[in-house]
């Protein structure tokens, strides 16, 4: 399922919790380390989910200023890594600011997320990966959550579940609805194979 | 479509994203500039205990007396008083012993 986050999660807990005490009594320059640490892939994965380069410093702020100002009842050695429980966050954030988006105009809703292709997409492209996105979006919202964290979640199985807080298993079975939901928007949209155009 | 090709139109919809280093230093920057206005919750309440008893905490106390003394009166009469016309109340049959005992009818 997607690419592995951290090469070494137990250690990289480690350094978070070293991190967090020290953020706790106000050091700044541990704060620092830890958006190092995590600031790039959360900037990257919140950029990916609500498509706007705005909207993701937006949600990765305020998710590392709720570190900054509660570092200090972090529990070490407690039930989640440091990483689950952040990445947990942001995700939720961008979940939430995408269920806001109709109140924007339908050309916000699904922005292209990387510059590079923009200039070279179609209007076609552009409407067809807007239909998907739609259908994505129009998901009950345990299914939503699955099968964006699944498809542009960069995480593995086991840290999904974690994620959202439920065993491995129930994941599967609720991707297996997603998928299941998805498929017939998108028939529904006639989007049945890769090449096919709106 | 088979798993595969859904897969691919899925993941397509959001193409990845590269975070540049001088967007990563800027977004760092921001974040330490407001973090050092942002009040912090965690070191002011750590180690700190609840005396309820001091005389500050009495104005927020104020508004629970206001109901709770009128209240407690409320019962202590009308457990005495409510007595004086139910012969098998405690507090009745107790008032009837001791003023059976104290007082002396007039006239007697």
């Amino acid at each position: 399922m997607g690419q592995v986050k951290q090469a070494s999660p137990a250690a990289g807990a480690a350094a978070d919790d070293d991190l967090l005490q020290a953020i706790a009594k106000g050091d700044q320059l541990a704060f620092r380390r830890l958006m190092e640490r995590h600031a790039k892939p959360m900037l990257a994965l919140a950029h990916r989910l609500t498509g706007s380069a705005d909207d993701a410093d937006e949600v990765v702020q305020e998710a590392f200023l709720k570190v900054w100002r509660l570092a200090a009842r972090w529990e070490v050695n407690g039930a989640a890594a440091f990483s689950t429980w952040f990445y947990r966050v942001v995700f939720n954030a961008c979940l939430d600011r995408r269920r806001r988006a109709p109140m924007a105009p339908l050309e916000d809703a699904g922005t292209p997320v990387d510059p590079a292709p923009i200039g070279f997409e179609t209007a076609q492209e552009k409407e067809r990966r807007l239909a998907i996105v739609a259908a994505l979006d129009a998901l009950p919202e345990r299914q939503r959550k699955a099968v964006w964290l699944y498809y542009f979640g960069e995480v593995t199985g086991p840290e999904a579940a974690q994620i959202l807080g439920m065993s491995l298993s129930a994941l599967e079975a609720l991707l297996v609805r997603g998928r299941r939901s998805l498929k017939k928007a998108l028939v529904k949209r006639g989007i049945v194979s890769i090449g096919d155009i709106l | 479509m088979n798993q595969e090709e859904f897969d691919k139109i899925i993941s397509g919809a959001m193409p990845p994203v590269t975070i540049t280093d001088e967007r990563l230093d800027n977004f760092i920057d921001t974040v330490l500039d407001r973090a050092a206005t942002e009040p912090r919750l965690g070191s002011v309440t750590q180690g700190r205990t609840w005396k309820v008893w001091t005389p500050g905490r009495w104005p927020t106390l104020a508004p629970a007396l206001r109901f709770a003394v009128p209240l407690a009166v409320a019962v202590v009469l009308g457990i005495t008083l409510g007595g004086q016309y139910e012969d098998d109340w405690p507090v009745a049959q107790f008032s009837t012993l001791y003023l059976s005992t104290t007082l002396v009818p007039v006239g007697s």
